[in-house]
């Protein structure tokens, strides 16, 4: 394997390589660095004085630059450098010769070099129009626009188009691994909507004919531009430059301007960086758990990595890898996300304005993408930490072409679960899980991507109990690109959950219980930018479902009878169209629709009920059997994805939305966190699909040069066919499970304020929300109204929660994280008596949440100590130490009252009831 | 590499995770009437139905209700069965011998007039206990459990209590007991009967009783047979119930679906708390009604079953290697009759000897068996 270089190594090439390229055929390393510093300065006094630091001569209509006044500030820093950012939100432009002449102009490039190919006819097909096109759709290849200060021409001036507009499409790639930029932004102008790289790194952007300069900006990469001159339609790559490698800039520019322009609403997008920097628990760069510091994200307790979005319930959230539905994204019980951090690229939640692509869960999509691998070279990382081992490895299988990433962890720690209450003391447990990926570029319009994740978690409690579950997920995605205006994504996969239970407590009940879910799909999604002021997608998602609800079976020499329940089946279709219409600059509207169709399909044998009355055993009138591939039931309905955004000034915008959303599958539980041992059931005659709705509303508005962003979220949420449980449900085993549960409304409302500071050493972000969730069950033909019909808080209800996370950075190898999160204690259902019964003392309960448990607060910190930048070093190392629950508050999980030797006593139960520190050490090769 | 494990491993600290907390000002639901028992079927059967009411939280005391009026009443018939009232609020009824054929329901009227009824149950036969067996288990521990076989076609669902007695015989014999001053603080040892200086024996030997107190319930349900083995007790390794000879005795109650499905909700509210998936508590609704306000929350199950009781004793000798030990070593406490040195051991010591010059204690626990329970033999016992 090929060793890679050292970071200092790998920074240096590049910059050289892009003043080596910029100064074409110069002696390199001739720039001068500069050090300067004004606040709006005129040129003309500022040109004088760069020429007496540099040495390079200025040349410049005094006309032109006459009032024009630009902020500069640059500590030692390459000369075109500065003059690019002094320059870019100017008109003004500058070319740098080979004689150390440099040339302001206004609107046109002065070239001081010819094309690459100028001298290269021989390369191109003469007699045909295209051997000049240099950026031309119709090129083989088309190789990436790597100089900010070149002007890049897509088409011939000539050109037969006679449109007012061209589109221009391309693929943004990080610079140093090859790996697509998903969520890039590209705009031509400051005023300008952007446009947003999808996970592909691919854009389209449409443009009026002639002369732009484009501003490319992501997450984690040093913000550059491109210029062009647009005469057709044509493609145009870029490879962006990691941020990490700048030593000179320490600047953190994320998204900006994003949230304001964009039309989606509700979306929140973490990158990897982001996501390793918060400090988390035993320090395992934790997914789920960052997501949960966002506003509008709640969990009942630490204990559980189960998200509440906007008042939804954990199973109401579709948790993508890659495309495969992650049914239990946890590991030891739900104190860890089971994503592997190292293979991720970026994870996107999106609360409210969800895609119509996606359906199929009430509150929220969780997109989690794996990175691409390394399309240029082998590197990889290894790491310890407290619970886990980790190894990742990727690189190119053909370079440029295809590559793989493979990362695997897995845990060596026992004495983790010597942590956990009491009860679980004489445990041992273990779990891991894989990720594997490739990316094949099988031609210039196709690309194929195969994923695979694999997790798997083993425990056994007390020696006499084993639980194991774990989840394995294969897909295959292709994406075709037709041409310009039209591409499509074809994905199909298997996604596979599974529990069992084995316990052999009393040998004469010993038993083994399994329980899985098997789903197969495929999607198909077709993406058409029909003009500047349309795009529109489309497409179809098909999934079969197959769940086996439970197998029980007798141990050795147990006398229990076996039972297994009928395996359900179901086919859940999709059509779904949208338009994003660009009504005016500040003006646009996305409006979609998609239908669902869902069919619970046989065989199966379906337990019937006197109408009109509660569902239970006594009012089973019978059962109806069916065979084999009959459809038994059809739900149906439209969703429909309505969104509006409004741009006032150039940084400040209103969107507003209206989601419906559809629900066929649900997880049962009647316990407060979702336990690994749930089941999930399928709609079917007796249980109705969920269904809900979201209103929402926000407010964007961006400060000091898009240093700090604001928003201001509200919504309304309506949901129904919500599952609860009557008292007492048995959900395992349960033959006629729809007598046990009942259908609920609920409702929630919030409001949502974020401030982000993007950039500088220190950033971060504050959040608060304030929310409810209040569920109703005052249905008498469904059973007893639950707390007499009125409204009740949900576990997850904690009305005010306020977060701030923040990053600082010391130097280039120190940075310190610190968070702290504040928020009312969850409801909880309190007894309100005691009375003497069968030998004990024991406890009255009667309205559901009625109290409260007391608030949590927590603060975390982490510092990250990267090792030196020396050249020629064979391994980077880093260590990262911190620790969890600074003040070793004991945060109540839970108050309960228990009945022991005869007494009542009352405890509260507190996961982490400590300070916890944590060690992490990484190698990277 | 390994440095880093090392320092990884001494940073872990252990985390204690429960206290003991008590919410303030929950206790809404105080003065509800609470009623337990069974209506008694089967030959000679003597209904008992304790009446109480809710207390608060913090209460341990409890509230009892008197002067209420009970009755049992046959479905389908005018006769009724009075039922007596006796100490803290129990209620008792002649040996009737009701038919198990029959349905059954009690009517309460409280002083303060007013009136609840109970649901209609069919009356239930209970199988015998067939055996109580013990093992010891894989760490050692005993346990004791009951076992019944039915024929029956139809699940079983049980109620069981089991009651616990074991004999401790003191390790030292004494004749002496402290000598107390007026404010009760041990000054010397003297002879417990001055006259005969013979040993006491009312310290020497003692019963202690552990009444259930956890809901026991099992059912057959999804099982092969309606056999029972159920665990009702386990007496930790090595543990004092087996330090003499050893009693439990089983009361076995064949009850309806509903009385356990009641049972069991009452269990998991009240008993299986207090793990990360705990089940959420819930409304427990019984089989009594309160006939003026229905909504009345009145809490209990009263259903009509037969009692079968069985009774085993286990002693030491039959147990191989029952290894029950107690560090009881006597210690030499001089100079004699120092009223300090008296004082400092009086709590932990107990005197066993004297001689001239010297006085001997030993352990309390190994003297006095009156600590752990009561001297009177019970009529029971062998």
């Amino acid at each position: 394997m090929a060793i890679k270089k050292t970071v200092r190594f790998s920074l240096l090439t590049a910059l050289l390589l892009m003043v080596c390229t910029m100064m074409y055929g110069q002696n390199q390393a001739t720039i001068p660095r500069v050090t300067v510093n004004y606040k709006q300065v005129l040129l003309k006094v500022l040109l004088p004085e760069l020429e007496k630091h540099s040495g390079y001569r200025f040349f410049y209509d005094a006309i032109i630059i006459d009032s024009v006044k630009v902020d500069i500030s640059a500590n030692n820093e390459l000369l075109d450098k500065v003059l690019s950012t002094a320059f870019a939100n100017t008109d003004i432009h500058f070319s740098i010769d080979a004689d150390k002449n440099i040339f302001i102009t206004k609107e046109t490039l002065v070239k001081t070099t010819l094309p690459p190919d100028f001298f290269n006819e021989a390369k191109t097909k003469p007699g045909t129009t295209d051997s000049v096109v240099y950026f031309g759709e119709k090129e083989k290849t088309v190789p990436p626009a790597t100089l900010e200060n070149k002007l890049y021409i897509i088409g011939l001036p000539n050109s037969r188009n006679t449109k007012p507009r061209v589109a221009i499409t391309g693929y943004i790639h990080d610079a140093k691994t090859g790996e697509p930029v998903a969520g890039a932004t590209i705009s031509a102008g400051s005023g300008a909507t952007p446009v947003v790289t999808d996970q592909f790194g691919y854009y389209a952007l449409s443009l009026p004919r002639g002369r732009h300069t484009i501003n490319i900006k992501s997450l984690g990469m040093r913000e550059t531009k491109r210029q062009l001159m647009a005469h057709d339609d044509g493609g145009l790559n870029i490879d962006l430059q990691s941020e990490v490698i700048t030593l000179s800039a320490v600047t953190v520019r994320t998204d900006r301007t994003n949230q304001v322009r964009n039309m989606q609403m509700g979306l929140q997008r973490i990158d990897v960086k982001t996501l390793k920097q918060v400090p988390v628990v035993f320090g395992e760069a934790d997914v789920l758990r960052v997501v949960l510091t966002l506003p509008g994200v709640k969990s009942v307790g630490e204990a559980s990595t189960g998200l509440n979005v906007r008042g939804g319930a954990a199973d109401q959230n579709l948790i993508l890898l890659n495309d495969a539905t992650v049914y239990n994204p946890s590991h030891v019980f739900g104190l860890f996300s089971a994503f592997n951090a190292e293979t991720i690229k970026d994870v996107q939640l999106y609360k409210s304005g969800i895609p119509v692509k996606y359906g199929g869960r009430l509150s929220s999509v969780l997109e989690v993408n794996m990175r691409e691998g390394n399309k240029k070279e082998y590197t990889g990382s290894a790491g310890i930490g407290l619970i886990t081992s980790r190894f990742n490895i990727e690189g190119p299988l053909k370079k440029d072409k295809s590559s793989f990433i493979f990362g695997g962890r897995t845990t060596y720690a026992d004495w983790l679960l010597k942590l956990l209450p009491d009860e679980y003391k004489n445990s041992r447990g273990s779990f891991y899980d894989i990720n594997f990926s490739t990316s094949h570029e099988l031609g210039k319009n196709d690309n194929l991507y195969l994923t695979g994740y694999i997790s798997n978690d083993r425990f056994n409690l007390n020696n006499d109990t084993s639980y194991n579950y774990g989840n394995r997920n294969f897909s295959a995605k292709w994406k075709h690109v037709f041409n310009n205006r039209w591409y499509s994504i074809v994905t199909t996969g298997i996604d596979h959950y599974q529990y069992g239970i084995e316990s052999s407590k009393d040998s004469a009940k010993a038993y083994k219980l399994a329980f899985d879910i098997n789903q197969l799909y495929l999607k198909t999604h077709v993406n058409y930018f029909a003009n500047s002021k349309h795009t529109f997608e489309f497409g179809f998602n098909s999934i079969l479902y197959k769940i086996h609800p439970g197998n029980y079976q007798p141990l050795g020499k147990s006398t229990i009878i076996p039972i297994d329940i009928d395996a359900e089946q179901a086919l859940e279709n999709a059509l779904y169209i949208s338009d994003k219409y660009t009504i005016s600059e500040p003006f646009g509207i996305e409006a979609g629709i998609r239908y669902s169709l869902f069919s619970y399909l046989g065989a199966k044998t379906i337990n019937t009920y006197l109408p009109g009355v509660p569902l239970t055993e006594s009012t089973q009138t019978g059962s109806v059997k069916y065979n084999s591939g009959t459809f038994i039931k059809t739900y149906q309905a439209p969703e429909f994805r309505i969104a509006a955004r409004y741009v006032f000034m150039n940084d400040m915008s209103i969107k507003a939305s209206i989601n419906t959303q559809r629900q066929y599958i649900q997880s049962l539980s009647n316990t407060t966190a979702m336990a690994p041992t749930d089941i999930w059931k399928l709609s079917d005659p007796n249980i109705k699909p969920q269904s809900g709705i979201q209103y929402s509303l926000g407010l964007y508005k961006n400060f000091r040069d898009n240093m700090y962003e604001t928003s201001l979220e509200v919504y309304y949420k309506h949901m129904d066919g919500f599952l609860d449980y009557k008292s007492g449900a048995t959900l395992v085993l349960n033959k006629h499970i729809e007598t046990d549960v009942v259908s609920t409304k609920g409702k929630a409302y919030g409001l949502e304020l974020l401030l982000k500071k993007t950039n500088g050493k220190l950033n971060g972000w504050i959040s608060y929300s304030y929310s409810r969730t209040l569920l109703q069950m005052k249905d008498s033909t469904q059973g007893d109204p639950v707390n007499k019909g009125a409204f009740y808080p949900a576990n997850y209800d904690k009305p005010h929660d306020i977060t701030i996370a923040a990053n600082y950075k010391i130097s280039h190898r120190y940075s310190f994280s610190w968070n702290a999160t504040y928020s009312t204690g969850r409801p909880i259902t309190l007894p309100i008596g005691r009375f003497d019964y069968a030998g004990g003392g024991r406890t009255l309960y009667a309205d559901r949440n009625a109290n409260r448990i007391p608030d949590y607060f927590r603060m975390d910190f982490a510092i990250t100590l990267d090792g030196n930048h020396k050249v020629n070093q064979t391994f980077h190392n880093s260590f990262t130490f911190g620790a969890y629950n600074l003040t070793g508050r004991k945060n109540p999980y839970s108050v309960y009252y228990v009945s022991e030797r005869g007494a009542i006593n009352g405890y509260k139960l507190s996961i982490f009831g400590n300070i916890i520190p944590y060690l992490n050490y990484n190698i990277r090769f | 590499m390994k440095k880093i494990y090392v320092v990884m491993m001494m940073m872990i600290a252990v985390y204690s995770c429960k206290e003991k907390y008590i919410a303030s000002g929950v206790s809404t639901g105080t003065g509800l009437l609470v009623v337990e028992g069974f209506i008694a079927t089967g030959p000679g059967g003597v209904t008992n139905i304790r009446l109480t009411r809710t207390t608060r939280l913090t209460d341990s005391a409890n509230l009892y209700e008197k002067k209420a009026v009970i009755t049992i009443q046959v479905f389908g018939s005018t006769t009724t069965y009075p039922l007596t009232e006796g100490a803290n609020g129990m209620y008792t009824s002649a040996a009737l011998s009701l038919p198990v054929t029959g349905k059954y329901r009690i009517r309460i009227l409280t002083s303060a007039n007013k009136e609840y009824l109970s649901d209609y149950v069919g009356g239930k036969l209970t199988p015998a206990i067939d055996s109580i067996s013990w093992k010891r288990n894989s760490v050692g521990d005993m346990e004791i459990s009951t076992n019944s076989k039915s024929t029956q076609s139809t699940p079983y669902y049980y109620q069981w209590r089991a009651d616990q007695t074991w004999e401790i015989v003191s390790e030292y014999t004494t004749a002496l007991k402290y000598k107390l001053d007026a404010t009760g603080i041990a000054v010397g040892a003297t002879f417990w009967d001055a006259v005969s200086h013979k040993n006491d024996t009312t310290i020497k030997r003692c019963w202690q009783n552990l009444n259930s107190t956890a809901i026991r319930i099992g059912s057959t349900e999804g099982l092969t047979n309606n056999d029972t083995h159920e665990l009702m007790a386990t007496i930790p390794k090595d543990g004092i119930q087996l330090g003499v000879l050893y009693s439990i005795n089983v009361r076995q109650y064949s009850i309806s679906k509903e009385a356990y499905r009641f049972l069991e909700k009452m269990k998991k509210n009240t008993e299986q708390l207090g793990s990360i998936f705990d089940a959420q508590p819930s409304e427990l609704s019984g089989n009594i009604h309160s006939t003026s306000t229905p909504s009345e929350i009145v809490v209990g199950y009263v259903d009509a079953t037969q009692e079968q009781v069985k009774r085993i004793f286990i002693s030491r000798a039959q147990v191989p290697d029952w290894r029950y030990m107690r560090p009881c070593k006597p210690e030499v406490i001089l100079p004699a009759n120092y009223p300090d040195t008296f004082a400092y051991y009086q709590s932990d010591y107990y005197p066993v000897n004297l001689s001239a010059t010297d006085v001997i204690v030993a352990g309390r626990p190994c003297v006095v068996c009156t600590d752990y329970g009561s001297n009177i033999k019970p009529s029971f016992w062998p």
